[in-house]
This record gives C-alpha cells, sequence and structure tokens, in this order.
C-alpha cells in the first residue's frame, strides 16, 4: 500500500503535478460553490472552451500557452459579464455565445495556421507536462483567490444568494459578479495542465454537488467541497500514474463516484428516515380528528 | 441648524417618469412621503408599483424627474437607511444559510474586509430577531420557516443596518389569512415605532383596513390619500379599469368586486365548445 503512494513521489513530474493538483483542487473545490449555487454550471464548460480557441490563437501567433489561454479567458469573463447585464438575457445565454465564439475562432484558427499543439493533453490534462511555469500559474492563482475570497467572502456570500439586495446594502455587486467571473477563468486556466479543457467544467461542479447531499450550512459546505476538491484531485493523480490514463479522467471519475456515494447514500438514509417516523407513527399513536369520529 | 438629511421628507418622488429601456412605465409621478408614515401602493398588474420601489432603489431606468430619499437625490446607489424586502418567490429557499446567517448579511458592509462577523455583529442580529419574534428559530434553515417567518426574517435583514425607510414588496401575496395578519402586525408594529414603511400590494380591504394612507397607480397616480377618500368606485374604475363596489359599514371600507363576468378572451374558449357553438 505505501509503494502505491511513495513510489510516483520518486517521481520529479509527479510531486509537481501533485503540488499542483493541490493547488487546484482547493481552488476549484471553494469555486464550486458558488458556482452551483449561482446555478451556472455550465460556466467552466463554457470557459474552458475558450480557453482552447485562446491557446489555439496564441499558438498561431507564436506566443506561449499560457499567453493565448489568459487573453482568452480573461476577454471571456468580462463578455459574459456584460452580456448577462443586459436585461432579458441569462449567464447561460451569455456563456453560450461568448466561449462557442472564441472556440470557434480557436478551431478556425488551427485550421488556417498549422500549428503543433498536443491536442490531447490539452483536452484531458497531462501530469507528465506539468512544468515549474504550470506551478508558479497555480500557486499566483490560488493565492490571489484566497486573498479575494477571504476579503469579499461576505459579499460574495450576499451577491450569491440575494443580488438585488445585496445591491440595497451597498454592496457593488457588478464589481462583485466581475471579481467571480475574473476568478473563475483564472481557476480554469490553472487547471488546464492537469485537468484538461474538457474535464475543467466538472471539477467546478462535482465537490459542491457532493458537499451539498451532505451538509446543511454554508461554511460547512464550502470546507467539505473545498477538501474534495483536493482528495479527488490526489486520489486522480494517484489513480493517473499507476493506470496510465490522462488525468483529468481519473479526477473526474474519482470526484462522480463519490458524488454517486453520497447520492446513494443521502437516498438510503431518506428512505430509513421515513420508514422509522411511518413506524413511529403506529396505530394509537396519532392524534384522531375528534369531530370526524362523532360524525362516523 | 437645520440639515435637509433631518427635515426632509422621507421620500420625494418629482416628475418621475420611468421605466426599462426604452419602455416607460410611470408617467410623471409626484409622491411625497412624510417620515413615520405607513403607505400602501395598489394598483392593477403592470401598473407600476413594483417600478416606483426599483426607481427608489436605483434599479429602474429615469426618464425624466427626481427621487430623493431623506433630502438626498438618489443617482447610481441607493442611500444608506433604506431597507428593501423583495417578493419572496425571488428568493431561493434552499441556500445553505440559517435565519441568522441571512441577517447577519445585512451587517456584510460594515467590516467588509473581515471574512467573519463580530460578537457585537451577532449580538444586534439576535436583538432584532428577537423584536420580531424570531430568536428561537435563529439556527432554522429558510425552507424550515412559514411564509410570515420568511416575511419577519427578511424585515430583520432590513432592520439590522437601521433601516428608517422599509420598502416592502407584495409582503402579503400569496399568504394565508393568518400569516397575512402576521406580516401586517409586523409592519405596524415597525410603523408604530417610527419608521416609514412603503409597500405594494393587490389587497385593497387590507390596505382600506389598515394602512392610513393609499396610492392609487396606473402608470399615474391615480388617487392618494385616506382609503376611505381613495377607495371610491370612480377611482378603482380609473385605476383597475374594472368596476368595482364599494361599502360603507361602520367606518370600515369594503371593496367588492362583484361585476358580472365578461366573455372569455377568444383564445380561452374551449376548442370543441366553439365547434358546438
Amino acid at each position: 500500500m505505501s509503494e502505491l503512494l511513495l513510489v510516483p513521489l520518486e517521481y520529479a513530474f509527479f510531486g509537481r503535478a501533485l503540488l499542483a493538483g493541490l493547488l487546484i483542487g482547493a481552488m476549484s473545490g471553494a469555486l464550486s460553490v458558488f458556482v452551483v449555487l449561482r446555478r451556472m454550471s455550465y460556466i467552466g464548460h463554457g470557459l474552458a472552451h475558450a480557453v482552447l480557441g485562446g491557446v489555439a490563437v496564441g499558438v498561431a501567433m507564436g506566443v506561449d500557452l499560457y499567453v493565448g489561454a489568459i487573453a482568452a479567458t480573461a476577454l471571456a469573463a468580462v463578455l459574459i459579464d456584460r452580456v448577462t447585464r443586459r436585461r432579458g438575457l441569462h449567464a447561460d445565454a451569455a456563456i453560450g455565445v461568448v466561449t462557442t465564439t472564441i472556440f470557434a475562432i480557436g478551431v478556425g484558427t488551427l485550421a488556417l495556421v498549422p500549428t503543433r499543439v498536443n491536442l490531447e493533453a490539452l483536452l484531458f490534462g497531462n501530469i507528465l507536462g506539468v512544468n515549474r511555469t504550470d506551478l508558479s500559474v497555480a500557486a499566483a492563482v490560488g493565492a490571489a483567490f484566497l486573498v479575494l475570497v477571504v476579503v469579499r467572502y461576505k459579499a460574495l456570500v450576499f451577491t450569491t444568494f440575494d443580488p438585488e439586495v445585496a445591491r440595497v446594502h451597498g454592496i457593488r455587486v457588478d464589481r462583485i459578479e466581475l471579481l467571480f467571473s475574473l476568478l473563475t477563468a483564472a481557476v480554469v486556466v490553472a487547471s488546464v495542465r492537469v485537468l484538461g479543457v474538457l474535464l475543467i467544467a466538472a471539477a467546478v461542479v462535482l465537490p459542491a454537488a457532493i458537499a451539498r447531499l451532505l451538509t446543511r450550512g454554508f461554511a460547512a459546505m464550502l470546507a467539505l467541497s473545498t477538501a474534495l476538491g483536493v482528495l479527488t484531485a490526489v486520489v486522480g493523480l494517484y489513480l493517473s500514474f499507476h493506470v496510465d490514463v490522462p488525468s483529468g479522467p481519473t479526477i473526474v471519475v474519482t470526484g462522480a463516484l463519490l458524488f454517486v456515494l453520497a447520492f446513494v447514500g443521502t437516498a438510503v438514509a431518506g428512505r430509513l428516515g421515513l420508514a422509522r417516523a411511518r413506524r413511529d407513527a403506529r396505530p394509537g399513536t396519532i392524534d384522531v380528528d375528534p369531530i370526524a369520529n362523532v360524525s362516523r | 441648524m437645520d440639515t435637509p438629511e433631518l427635515t426632509a421628507p422621507a421620500l420625494a418622488l418629482r416628475g418621475l417618469a420611468a421605466g426599462y429601456g426604452g419602455a416607460r412605465i410611470l408617467h410623471g409621478l409626484d409622491l411625497q412621503v412624510d417620515r413615520g408614515e405607513l403607505v400602501g401602493l395598489v394598483g392593477p398588474s403592470g401598473s407600476g408599483k413594483t417600478t416606483v420601489l426599483r426607481a427608489i432603489l436605483a434599479r429602474a431606468d429615469r426618464h425624466a424627474g427626481t427621487v430623493e430619499v431623506f433630502g438626498r437625490a438618489v443617482e447610481r446607489r441607493v442611500p444608506a437607511r433604506v431597507g428593501y424586502v423583495p417578493q419572496l418567490g425571488s428568493v431561493d429557499l434552499d441556500f445553505p444559510l440559517t435565519v441568522l446567517q441571512v441577517v447577519l448579511l445585512g451587517e456584510s458592509e460594515r467590516g467588509r474586509s473581515r471574512p467573519w462577523f463580530t460578537r457585537a455583529e451577532r449580538r444586534r442580529a439576535l436583538e432584532v430577531l428577537d423584536e420580531l419574534g424570531l430568536a428561537e428559530l435563529s439556527s432554522r434553515s429558510l425552507r424550515a420557516l412559514s411564509g410570515g417567518q420568511l416575511q419577519r426574517t427578511f424585515l430583520a435583514r432590513a432592520l439590522v443596518r437601521d433601516a428608517r425607510l422599509l420598502l416592502l414588496d407584495e409582503p402579503t401575496s400569496g399568504v394565508d389569512l393568518a400569516t397575512r395578519r402576521d406580516v401586517l402586525a409586523t409592519v405596524s408594529a415597525l410603523h408604530q415605532r417610527g419608521l416609514t414603511v412603503v409597500l405594494t400590494t393587490h389587497d385593497l380591504n387590507m390596505v382600506a383596513a389598515h394602512l392610513p394612507r393609499t396610492v392609487c397607480l396606473n402608470g399615474r397616480i391615480t388617487a392618494d390619500g385616506p382609503p376611505a377618500q381613495v377607495l371610491t368606485p370612480q377611482v378603482l374604475q380609473a385605476t383597475y379599469g374594472a368596476p368595482m363596489r364599494v361599502i360603507h359599514d361602520r367606518g370600515r371600507v369594503v371593496v367588492v368586486d362583484d361585476a358580472p363576468l365578461g366573455p372569455p378572451a377568444p383564445a380561452l374558449v374551449f376548442p370543441e365548445r366553439r365547434r358546438a357553438s
């Protein structure tokens, strides 16, 4: 057992991947709480598509992978924010319009300009490819994420719960919304190497979905979701190493299995609770309507 | 020396024309609400009741006129000391917050960069909950509350920031009679304490029985004054575009909608009946 855990650590690339996975797992776990409660689960999927578009255009222009990814997701985040503010258009429509357009531009660029991009690694994640730059990006995003969530925690919660009244209470809701979009974009960019473009969406939904089933309070949900993000990342990375499958799918499948466990477990607990309540309500213990008895 | 903030009316709308984008819903409203007044805005759906509240909160597009709250012009930001309770339908009751946590959110901007609430803030929130009879429910989730308890929770969230002007959007909409009484008793108690309250409602008889001032609205103000003077068949016809009977019984006004029903809209007639006829 200990070999399974220790052998991968003998490889420097796995150590880097594990460190990046811990940071990304914690960030995506915490972020997923706000994503799920805002009912914006589609945003991870959309921004990941924007990453692909940005990377394609960036590589075609001969710049670093991250430059294209950051530019595309930041642009997508700002445009989603602007489009959502137009009355009658909700976030889902804004995400669909903006991110698929950037994705389409990227795909078109790839067709026009021959480039050497490892598409599989980009789509599904690759722990072999985690380098110092990826770690630095994850660390920088993690630090910014932590500071912003701590400093604007109450405003983020209020805006997520009731933006209309939060505005009345003096919170600059527009700024908080933009901040949230940019934070999401930053986490998505930092996650590309480990999770892959196609699977980021699950990482910013699954931890909170599991935590929602198991907790009642906001703080507990945030703590559990963050822990689950870390757990799924670590377990998924080890699986990726031992089974020789890209890291994105192993992380997501680990999260999905935990979700199934939580879903079935809470359903069974609910059924047992109902059965217990029915058993407790045996004949003779229920209040009988006296008027009904008289009329009979 | 008097400063405008100390002597000005709680609310003053002057020549207010407002709506959403180019669509105008309010046409030249003039309305003054003095400090300590309790005012009910009534009118048919689409008459602009909620738009009046949204204009005060700088959330409707103003085409002309001014809005002043306690003597200060409302431009892009909502003035301090305004509390707002939206319609219950707009709230996610499954959001994982307790009653106390919802109320504490009302104090979010006091220690804005602190991620936690201080003991003093918690004590203040619990005091407000106690005043509204919710102290024992402070650890409940929103889903576990009745309609009246929910309204009181959101009132507590407004009060915890020392709101002096309360704007309530249909606080008695979709609730049973007991809950309606519960909500009205709370609003009345707050009014007695000196708060200025402006609420919107569809319930004409509630307005007639419990509110000292009624403003009838249909894009414009069709009448403004005590219910006994305002709720007349003529005013109601002008406001709702439908005939209504008004009964005066021992000083109380009762509005009765017993006019014969007109023909249904053609699209609502069942196809088989249309064929049969």
